[in-house]
């Protein structure tokens, strides 16, 4: 019998440490084994204790950048084109998480680590380049929210990001997933802000019936000026620390193959709740393309302004809180993220369920780049407005070697046994990432030939 | 993994832990690193191929920013 690692336990004579990790994750199995036993309510509760993930990972992209694309695309397309567009993306999100559930309740490693230990670290680098640089530049929007959101009503930006960042603290200091999961779970709840706003903007229910049967219309049509606002939806749906943080999280979580089922209808879930609320966004600023107000240049607090004379006072304010609360939900998964990808590439303690003594690099990780972001956010005539633009964008160009990576490790047998995915599976993720290629070369012809651009579309 | 009896609670018993967890789940186990694998040229080519395609749209996000910057 060897000494466990962390916390007094009296340790079964197997010659294996048990550390305080273990058995708090196998206090969480015991919940869901019970529930599993149970008579009543049996899914229900099952579903109760298998949700975080994959409702966390949908929900927390749902940030304050992606919103505001949303506002925007609202507000200069109003209903239409967009409507089906956004619920595609979600789908195209649900079928490339779905792959890191199944990676991550049957390998019970995390992503970074995964690639770590397969490919090497000269591919592991790349993939933590794309993630450590999208993820700080997402970060740093989530804070420019959190400051617009709360601005709204007047709160100095100091104590708006230092409120922010007590609720980071005060979450990932629990010292325990289930407490973390719970608490972000609770507040990213609150993502539901948007369907009061739009249903406060009395949507011509008409016009949402006929853009989601007919993909229309697309005022303008498909211009070089459309391809940004395109790519910044699919961004705001499909991005690598979803990839990282899921699994991530289903292996902190200790989920097993058994609850693949329930962690999918989970993750489906969090999949219609974001679209939902990302549909609901759009409605919010369609009266501002009804109305004909140039929103080009808006930013978060000039959407909830801008909305007061047709959602009122009140509906200015819950969008101005939608804003605050997105970028909150998505600051502690996307520093969550970043802190488990860099725990599993180093192979040093990563989990929500150590205590701070015992991971302190994980936590350090975890905190130092909020309060970085924060910092910079507070740095007066910081030029930060471009990050807003093109955080999104950067995060579908990054996102196709991300996806064949996890491809190659779900196929990977030394890592899957039997439980590699199907043909569907796999199919299905290789045209999401061929469509992300198609779509990212779109958009690199509409900067760099905007006019023969223009002119190509025109022949369509 | 057997169905666990859901009495087991390892705060009472830690030796409940080798029941609720599958093998590769504890610490333990997952400090010995999975070896390598060896990729296949064909996916060299694409890992390769999907490299230069960030890099190069890196680029023209960057032209973009440059092109938008106020006063630029």
């Amino acid at each position: 019998m060897r000494q466990a690692d962390t916390g007094g336990a009296a340790l079964p004579s197997r010659g294996i440490d048990i550390t305080h990790e273990d058995m708090d994750r196998a206090r969480d199995r015991l919940a869901l084994e019970r529930a599993r036993g149970s008579h009543r309510l049996r899914w229900l509760r099952l579903l109760w204790l298998l949700a975080g993930p994959g409702i966390l990972v949908m929900l927390g992209e749902n940030d304050a950048p992606s919103m505001l694309s949303y506002a925007a695309t609202g507000a200069r397309f109003g209903i239409g084109f967009f409507l089906p567009f956004v619920l595609v993306t979600f789908l195209m999100a649900l079928v490339v998480q779905d792959l890191t559930v199944r990676l991550g309740s049957v390998s019970h490693r995390g992503h970074a680590e995964l690639i770590f230990d397969r490919f090497g670290p000269f591919w592991g680098r790349f993939a933590m380049a794309d993630l450590v640089l999208g993820n700080f530049l997402t970060l740093i929007t989530e804070f420019i929210g959190i400051r617009a959101g709360l601005g709204f009503f007047g709160v100095p930006p100091l104590v708006a990001v230092g409120l922010a960042l007590a609720v980071v603290v005060a979450a990932t200091l629990t010292s325990r997933y289930w407490t973390w999961e719970r608490l972000t779970l609770g507040l990213a709840a609150c993502n539901a802000i948007f369907v009061p706003v739009a249903l406060l903007a009395h949507p011509h229910w008409g016009a949402v019936g006929h853009a989601l049967a007919t993909w229309g219309p697309l005022p303008g049509g498909l211009r070089p000026s459309t391809m940004m606002i395109l790519v910044a939806d699919i961004g705001a749906t499909v991005t690598p620390w979803m990839l990282f943080f899921q699994q991530g999280a289903v292996v902190d979580k200790g989920l097993q193959p058994r609850d693949l089922q329930g962690a999918r209808i989970e993750t489906s879930i969090g999949a219609a709740l974001a679209a939902v609320f990302a549909i609901a966004c759009i409605l919010a600023t369609a009266p501002l393309h009804r109305h004909g107000i140039a929103a080009d240049a808006f930013r978060a607090a000039d959407f909830a302004r801008a909305l007061v004379p047709y959602v009122g006072q009140v509906g200015g304010a819950l969008f101005a809180l939608g804003i605050f609360e997105a970028g909150l939900v998505a600051a502690i998964t996307i520093s969550t993220s970043s802190a488990y990808a860099l725990g599993e590439a180093t192979h040093t303690s990563h989990s929500l369920n150590r205590p701070l003594r015992d991971a302190w690099p994980f936590y350090i990780t975890l905190l130092s780049s909020a309060v970085l972001a924060a910092i910079l956010v507070l740095v007066p005539h910081a030029p930060l407005e471009f990050v807003v633009l093109v955080v999104n964008v950067i995060a579908v160009l990054s996102m196709p070697p991300a996806l064949i990576l996890l491809v190659l490790l779900v196929n990977d047998r030394a890592v899957m046994g039997e439980r590699t995915p199907g043909v569907w599976a796999n199919g299905a993720t290789i045209a999401v990432t061929a469509v992300l290629v198609a779509v990212g070369l779109l958009y690199g012809a509409s900067v760099v030939a905007p006019t023969a651009f223009a002119h190509q579309l025109a022949r369509f | 993994m057997p169905d666990a009896d859901a009495t087991l609670d390892p705060q009472a018993d830690p030796s409940a832990v080798f029941t609720l967890l599958e093998p590769d789940q504890l610490v333990a186990a997952k400090r010995t690193p999975l070896g390598p694998r060896r990729l296949t040229p064909s996916e060299k080519i694409l890992l390769w191929a999907l490299r230069l395609y960030v890099l190069g749209l890196l680029a023209v996000v960057v032209l973009q920013i440059v092109r938008n910057w106020p006063g630029g």
